[in-house]
């Protein structure tokens, strides 16, 4: 009698076991039709060579790694704060060998950077983006860019040339745009200059 | 006389007997008559649910001083909320009609996963001295506050902060210059499609949301998940008054956003066969040629921060990329139909979500397809250059 108990106690625990080796094998496999199924990421990068020859003149390609103009975080900090950026922080976005960092706040380190950005509010309560790429500076006027009618972004630089980057091919292209952004030249991106524009006069910037 | 006695007794038996029985009756109907209890909904989740950007919020006509420490205003909880416009069977009116009696709303402006299950600190900042944070408490504590198994429906959009495509468009269109860098939109969609799919990240923790609603609210509960609905008209790209994205990288944020819905699908799906009493309710056809910059948006566009933003000192608006009042009445209108269905017991077919992503594969396809061409025509090109010099020196 005995020794009937102890075969049955022996094939309960078998079969539970085996249920449970199916079960779980049943929620891996499910788990895993979750977690693997899914499409390879969205590649859908922008041919940036095409688009600029499309948009604008190209005046010059540097390899990001090799331009001897990339500023260090340190130098951007000091060049902000000469400027009159002092309040808000300075951030970039990738590493100087292309890899996207999503949003880092820059320290002063001799570490450089492809493009780094911060804001400011001027006395006209103008938002403003300062944007430096390869150590050209440029001022982007959010709030009027937001109400403008002009049918593309107008951006404050020191020269008719901007510089832009693209992350994937790591690469600077010094370009005289023809579409899609208005570029409006100063004699000097600072904070002087932005806050002696109001609306009507950033309009008005040949 | 003994006789008589016993007949007596006998009366008096028969006499108590029908009395109880009778008294057993009418207690027993009365307990059939009693009205049936009233369902419960609870809405909870983001910034979509909570009403972003649609006034009036609850709380807003309070001061200032006080609408601080109100939950409601602080939460942006509005009163034309799309879970507030669902009805119930038995329930006279709209679920706002009824709050906090059959309807307890807990959704909350900038809410994501880790929102449901803790504290939420919600920073304000209208002007000196209403700048500080309030604390909110854990979604789910609701169901602690309310009796077992008395929930019947939980609504939820969740999410959408934690993959924050709407905040993407609005750092695209404030901290940058899209047109100094533009591949840096699909840089950041690559890094949140590797976060969504980390150990530790956005999928993982959405299956753990809905397991521990279920778990909180019973399993009587049937949870409802909106999805989320494209942001971007095809028509942005013509609109004169939004000039930052051109029709490649509109086409770009909007695959994603179906591509996150696609996950949402699957992640219910799976929670589903796993026991939980859980519904995927799509809102992206409801949307469809209502987005931003449409000529009849569902969805604000980009606007400068007002009077009843929670945080001044950001100057772009929370109501940016949100649903507007007719986009709550399109969201309520889709998830109606699934409660509807579940009500008249019509369980909704099972879609094919593979072939649904082959779709959508293909047009992601589509769209990395206009720009091959260019750099295959400039590598044969160069090819061609190549050969034509070395034919002439030959």
């Amino acid at each position: 009698m005995h020794k009937k108990w102890h075969t049955f106690c022996i094939w309960l625990l078998g079969i539970a076991y085996m249920i449970q080796i199916v079960r779980v094998g049943m929620y891996d496999s499910a788990y895993r039709v979750l977690m693997d199924e899914d499409p390879e990421s969205i590649e859908g990068y922008i041919d940036a060579e095409a688009y600029y020859e499309e948009t604008s003149d190209i005046l010059k390609r540097i390899p990001a790694d090799e331009s001897p103009t990339v500023q260090t975080g340190r130098e951007i900090i000091k060049d902000m704060r000469k400027r009159g950026f002092r309040k808000n922080p300075i951030y970039t976005d990738y590493t100087l060998t292309g890899r996207y960092l999503d949003e880092q706040k820059v320290t002063r380190s001799s570490r450089k950077y492809p493009s780094y950005q911060t804001m400011y509010v001027s006395k006209a309560n103008e938002l403003w983006t300062i944007i430096t790429i390869n150590g050209c500076v440029m001022a982007n006027p959010v709030l009027y860019n937001l109400s403008s009618k002009l049918g593309a972004q107008i951006v404050l630089a020191e020269s008719d040339s901007i510089m832009v980057y693209d992350g994937p091919t790591n690469m600077f292209y010094e370009v005289v745009p023809k579409t899609d952004i208005i570029v409006k030249v100063v004699d000097r991106i600072d904070a002087k200059t932005l806050d002696g524009l109001t609306e009507d006069e950033i309009g008005e910037l040949k | 006389m003994n006789l008589r006695k016993g007949y007596i007794y006998l009366i008096v038996i028969i006499l108590i007997y029908t009395y109880t029985a009778s008294c057993y009756q009418i207690s027993y109907g009365a307990e059939e008559e009693e009205p049936q209890k009233s369902k419960i909904m609870v809405s909870l989740g983001d910034s979509y649910s909570s009403g972003e950007g649609i006034e009036p919020f609850f709380g807003q006509d309070k001061r200032l001083s006080k609408k601080v420490k109100d939950d409601d205003w602080i939460a942006h909880r509005s009163t034309k909320s799309w879970p507030g416009l669902l009805t119930l069977p038995g329930i006279e009116g709209a679920m706002v009609d009824h709050k906090d009696d059959t309807w307890f709303f807990k959704a909350a402006s900038g809410a994501t996963t880790k929102e449901i299950e803790k504290e939420f600190t919600k920073i304000y900042f209208k002007d000196v001295p209403h700048l500080g944070k309030r604390k909110l408490d854990p979604q789910v504590k609701i169901f602690e506050d309310l009796d077992d198994n008395s929930v019947s429906y939980v609504t939820i959009t969740m999410g959408g902060n934690d993959v924050d495509f709407s905040g993407i468009i609005r750092k695209c269109m404030i901290q940058g210059l899209p047109f100094t860098n533009k591949n840096k939109l699909t840089d950041k969609f690559h890094k949140t499609w590797e976060e969504f799919r980390s150990a530790d990240g956005t999928r993982i923790k959405l299956t753990n949301v809905y397991k521990a609603i279920q778990k909180a609210a019973g399993q009587q509960a049937h949870i409802i998940v909106a999805g989320y609905p494209q942001l971007l008209s095809d028509e942005t790209a013509e609109s004169k008054t939004y000039h930052c994205f051109n029709q490649n990288e509109i086409d770009l944020v909007n695959c994603n956003v179906s591509k996150f819905n696609l996950n949402l699908k699957k992640i219910v799906n799976f929670c589903r066969g796993e026991g939980l009493d859980i519904w995927f309710v799509p809102v992206e056809d409801a949307f469809e040629g209502h987005e931003a910059y449409s000529p009849d948006p569902y969805i604000t566009p980009i606007i400068i921060a007002n009077e009843q933003d929670i945080n001044k000192i950001l100057f772009i608006s929370a109501y940016s990329m949100h649903p507007n009042e007719n986009g709550a009445i399109a969201y309520a209108s889709c998830v109606q139909k699934q409660i509807d269905a579940i009500e008249n017991g019509e369980i909704p077919e099972e879609e094919d979500f593979q072939s649904l992503e082959d779709i959508l594969d293909q047009k992601i396809k589509e769209i990395e397809e206009r720009h091959i061409p260019s750099l295959l025509e400039k590598l044969q090109n160069m090819i061609d250059q190549w050969l034509l010099t070395k034919c002439s020196s030959c």
